[in-house]
């Protein structure tokens, strides 16, 4: 393999780490301040791309921009469905055992594969591209504008939630929540309202993966198990709870597949993968990044 | 003599299968500060935790400047005046201590700069550590950072429990100054504290607890040492 190959396989692997890593990002969210797994955040991921394709006809097909232009308005959206979510499917269980919360997602992720199928059709879609136009060649390196735009996107919106959660009042009050929600009330925070706020940001992001991932990959309405399982690797490799072990998980991830993908094949690459998970869940289950002693960040 | 700040009106706490608290009447006064005495599990954790809204009333009610607390939610009670620092500090780890006092006050960002600033001339030890992630600190940092976290608010009452648990007497000999401090700024506290001599020490008024029963409530400056040693010794025996 040439130097040229390589870096052009890492540049796919990032673009698509990039896309994995606010599935991530957004799993860690709701696990930290839930206390329990979202086993609907890959279909949330899903909805995120069938919403895009929804509201793709309102951006004028004349436009350079049309992925960019929706990004606010499917992360908006999907930040309401995501409140309502934490409503419908974690606050009537979470007092319950915690097997109930997972039932609970599960379920609704059901019904948002089912409700996909029954509203866009089983086949495969495509969502709208961030940016129009074809790439940019370097020598003999070609990266795609789609590409780009989805590293900086994700750059974006990866930053973006770190500043918000480490530098305003309702990230360190989120914060405080995920780490002893009952110590926070007890300081005048209303835990409720910061578990809202985590699930409509989780799923916010959820949302702007789907966007992003469905140019190039297209989204069906089946895809929500394969992003869960990505998410799921990610947090695991990364670090259980940690939001910057998330993001270095999900990256490594994209690389790996894209890598070993173009080495032997993609269901390789998958299977390679999940023995990788088995792999650290043996010999380092706390992950790259362990979390300090209960510190959730 | 005043209203009182907060009342305890034959309140009955039960945690898990046992009864925590029975039938307990109290008030604590503005500025002044009560202490709980009692053994383990005399009830004092369970009573701080029932003022704040976190263990449930089986009976009675407590009231909060005259109004009953009966269906208002812990976030409210502190945002209406009452701070609390519980046993074991309960800091948030991942968290530097600066964002923890501004997570605990909801105010605009200048107030809450102010306000570190003026806890930070109680606690001087603060302006070092603002920095330091919770999880870092030593027991006695952390210990000042949870009273300092309970009053980010300016709480009018602090319940303080077990503040000097686990502590170095150097240290406590620099807490407990400060709690006074504040309890002559105007400030009641309700202390729960296992030793006698710290709560003697810093107390207006001791209130001592057997098996969740109040058995004693009497002045410091009146109260007969001979008696209290009588009740403590017969508390420890019947155990």
């Amino acid at each position: 393999m040439t130097a040229i190959a390589l870096t052009q396989i890492l540049l796919n692997g990032l673009a698509l780490g990039a896309a994995y890593a606010l599935i991530a990002l957004g799993f860690v969210i709701v696990l930290n301040a839930a206390g329990a797994v979202n086993f609907a955040q890959g279909e949330l991921v899903m909805a995120g791309g069938f919403v895009s394709i929804a509201l793709a006809p309102l951006i004028a097909e004349a436009t350079a921009l049309p992925g960019l232009l929706l990004l606010p308005l499917v992360m908006g959206l999907m930040g309401l469905i995501g409140a309502g979510f934490a409503w419908i499917a974690y606050f009537p269980v979470r007092k319950r055992h915690q097997v109930a919360v997972f039932v609970s997602t599960i379920a609704a992720g059901l019904v948002l594969q089912h409700l996909a199928n029954a509203v866009f059709g089983a086949a495969p879609r495509a969502g709208p591209p961030l940016i129009s136009g074809n790439g940019v060649t370097v020598g003999a390196l070609s990266i795609s504008l789609q590409q780009i735009a989805v590293m900086i996107c994700a750059a974006v919106l990866i930053s973006g939630t770190g500043l918000f959660l480490g530098r305003t009042q309702t990230g360190r009050q989120m914060r405080a929540v995920a780490q002893d929600p009952e110590m926070a009330a007890a300081i005048g925070i209303r835990p409720k309202r910061m578990i809202t706020l985590s699930f409509a940001l989780a799923i916010a992001l959820a949302g702007a993966a789907g966007l992003l991932l469905s140019n190039q990959f297209f989204v069906s309405p089946n895809d929500g198990g394969l992003f869960m399982l990505k998410a799921y690797i990610a947090v695991t490799i990364g670090g259980w709870g940690r939001l910057d072990g998330a993001v270095i998980g999900a990256l490594l991830i994209g690389i790996f597949e894209t890598l070993v993908a173009a080495l032997t094949s993609y269901l390789v690459a998958e299977a390679l993968l999940y023995a990788l998970l088995l792999i650290m869940l043996v010999f380092r289950p706390s992950g790259l990044l362990p979390e300090r002693a209960r510190a959730r960040v | 003599m005043s209203a009182p700040l907060l009342s305890f009106r034959n309140v009955s706490v039960q945690r898990g299968r046992a009864m925590a608290v029975r039938d307990l009447t109290l008030d604590v006064e503005p500025g002044e500060i009560v202490a709980l005495i009692g053994l383990n599990g005399a009830g004092k954790s369970s009573l701080l935790r029932a003022a704040m809204g976190l263990e449930a009333l089986m009976v009675g009610d407590i009231l909060f400047r005259d109004q009953s607390l009966n269906g208002v939610g812990t976030p409210d009670r502190a945002r209406r005046g009452i701070g609390y620092c519980p046993e074991g500090r309960r800091l948030f780890p991942g968290m530097s201590v600066s964002d923890t006092l501004h997570a605990a006050m909801q105010a605009p960002s200048g107030q809450r700069l102010a306000r570190i600033e003026e806890l930070t001339d109680l606690f001087p030890l603060l302006g070092t550590i603002l920095d330091r992630e919770s999880w870092s600190l030593s027991g006695g940092q952390q210990q000042v950072v949870a009273i300092v976290r309970a009053l980010m608010q300016r709480p009018e009452i602090l319940l303080l429990d077990e503040p000097s648990l686990g502590l170095a007497p150097v240290i406590c000999q620099e807490l407990f100054p400060a709690i006074r401090r504040l309890a002559d700024e105007g400030a009641a506290v309700l202390l729960a504290e296992q030793s006698t001599a710290t709560a003697l020490a810093v107390a207006d008024r001791i209130a001592v607890l057997h098996r969740g029963t109040l058995v004693l409530t009497e002045a410091v400056a009146t109260l007969s040492h001979d008696r209290l040693k009588t009740i403590l010794l017969s508390e420890g025996e019947q155990r």
